[in-house]
């Protein structure tokens, strides 16, 4: 994969010490509509793709079973809560509705 | 992650099955206004201008995840293929940046170079904050850099040997206080206690967030 140059790399390392740029201060900070139009496009129908609401949630143990100790899971801590989200799981389901300790939650990938 | 309750309300959500930039919409069932899961904010519909409540959460390896929260639930379910799923399961760590600020000219600030400076002090949307990298577990935090008013700079700190304390360290050169750098809590010095302000800040895939933010700043190493 091909990012930067060595060269450029060099000067975004002293590049990130300047504030950055407002190039779009005037402009709102969501994308605007018209972005969007230009830069959307349908690809399955709506609820075509699988999401979990509120899923029932398995201990350290259970989960040992099923995932390598180097599988990236994305956590997620509220208070004394946590909860993790395997990112080979999330891949195909991408969103979940859940729930942590009382907070309602979105997870996404 | 986001809060799903907004006005006293609890929305929830589904997967409208449109791609913008490569990132799925989503939409609230209440209202079908459509949401960018990846900013929180809705786009389209009655909900527009509307924004979730953001969440901390870190991408890092299941191992350290169960470490750290040994009492933590677990999603389990089949692992992905096809649509959107597939790359995941073949991108490493070093893929992934974090993304720090609002707004379409974000940053983000790839693990690689994070690998090699694990500590930044820097600026972002005009803010001094710091980054914390942990190298071994490799994800990465942000916190607003000050105390109060007072602005701060870190500097690593190495664990002493001799001690049975492994959390990351750091210490800041105002008050020579000395704070946890993954969980921005003062453990020592004038200031102990007191916890930094954790930044929103998001795991990225790099090729991503590039085709997300075309206007953002990326910090990184080839």
């Amino acid at each position: 994969m091909s990012w930067l140059s060595p060269m450029k790399a060099l000067l975004v390392l002293v590049s990130f010490a300047l504030p950055a740029p407002q190039l779009f201060a005037q402009e709102p900070e969501i994308f605007s509509l018209e972005d969007y139009e230009a830069n959307s496009r349908r690809g399955a129908d709506r609820d075509a793709f699988q999401v979990l609401d509120n899923p029932k949630l398995v201990d350290v143990a259970a989960a040992d079973e099923e995932l390598s100790p180097d599988e990236p899971v994305i956590g997620l801590r509220v208070g004394k809560f946590a909860q993790a989200y395997p990112i080979s799981v999330m891949g195909g389901i991408e969103l979940v509705n859940d729930t942590i300790g009382e907070l309602p939650v979105t997870v996404s990938w | 992650m986001y809060e799903r309750q907004l006005d006293g309300e609890v929305l929830s959500f589904g997967h409208e099955g449109v791609l913008y930039r490569n990132s799925f919409m989503m939409y609230d069932r209440k209202t079908e206004s459509l949401w960018l899961h990846v900013t929180g904010e809705a786009l389209k519909g009655p909900m527009r201008g509307k924004k979730l409540k953001f969440l901390p959460a870190e991408v890092m390896p299941w191992k350290a995840w169960k470490m750290l929260n040994p009492q933590t639930k677990v999603l389990l379910g089949e692992k992905a293929h096809g649509f959107m799923g597939s790359f995941n399961l073949k991108e490493k760590l070093s893929s992934y940046g974090l993304a720090v600020g609002s707004g379409r000219t974000q940053t983000l600030f790839r693990f690689n170079l994070l690998q090699r400076v694990p500590l930044l002090n820097t600026q972002v949307d005009s803010k001094s904050v710091v980054i914390s990298y942990d190298q071994k577990n490799s994800y990465a935090v942000c916190f607003a850099a000050k105390s109060g008013q007072q602005e701060l700079h870190f500097d690593p700190v190495l664990n002493d040997p001799e001690s049975s304390e492994k959390r990351l360290l750091m210490r800041d050169s105002e008050t020579g206080s000395t704070w946890f750098r993954m969980s921005g809590e003062c453990s020592a010095g004038p200031l102990k206690g007191q916890f930094l302000e954790r930044l929103p800040a998001t795991t990225w895939l790099g090729k991503r967030w590039i085709g997300f933010f075309p206007e953002g700043r990326l910090v990184g190493l080839e």
